[in-house]
């Protein structure tokens, strides 16, 4: 059984990632994404 | 500026496919942070939240001494504008039991603002002898 989990990166300067969070949902992190 | 964001997360989960585990610190700045304290995965965790790169490996070695492997599928990577979306789904491998975790699946909408980009392939995180995983 594959589980759904979603990640957002932002923060991302002169190529990389400062900020990485994670999520047991799609819709979670959409939220959080402020969509 | 967003799509390039969106490359940066594509090559880090293109290493991962590779099981290159060298590209995706290159792309983690130094100090990241890394936020699971909305992952219900969090109670498997020493700590909520990870900081630096130290930090994301310590994080690591904590998922994979509990699972042997740790299987996931990029569903698709999301220009959000300022952030990056990645969609994944996952499966664990007890290490003990060699079983797949059982845990719910989630479904959910999307979001009709969101722009996806074509992204589906698929690896597997175990704990290898890779530097970067090893105490």
């Amino acid at each position: 059984m594959r589980m759904e989990i979603g990640a957002v990166y932002s923060g991302i300067r002169d190529g990389r990632v400062a900020i990485l969070r994670l999520f047991s949902s799609w819709s979670g992190a959409l939220e959080t994404a402020g969509h | 500026m967003s799509r390039e964001n969106v490359e940066v997360v594509r090559t880090i989960y293109d290493a991962a496919a590779r099981r290159d585990s060298d590209t995706p610190f290159q792309l983690y700045a130094e100090d990241i942070v890394w936020d699971m304290s909305k992952a219900r995965r969090a109670v498997l965790f020493t700590r909520p939240v990870y900081h630096g790169q130290d930090g994301v490996r310590q994080a690591w070695r904590e998922v994979l001494s509990v699972f042997g492997d740790v299987d996931f599928e990029v569903d698709e990577l999301i220009d959000l504008g300022e952030q990056v979306l990645a969609t994944l789904r996952e499966r664990e491998v007890g290490r003990a039991s060699g079983a797949p975790s059982r845990r719910p699946t989630w479904r959910s909408g999307r979001s009709p603002t969101a722009k996806s980009s074509d992204c589906r392939y698929s690896t597997t995180v175990s704990r290898p002898s890779k530097p970067w995983l090893s105490e």
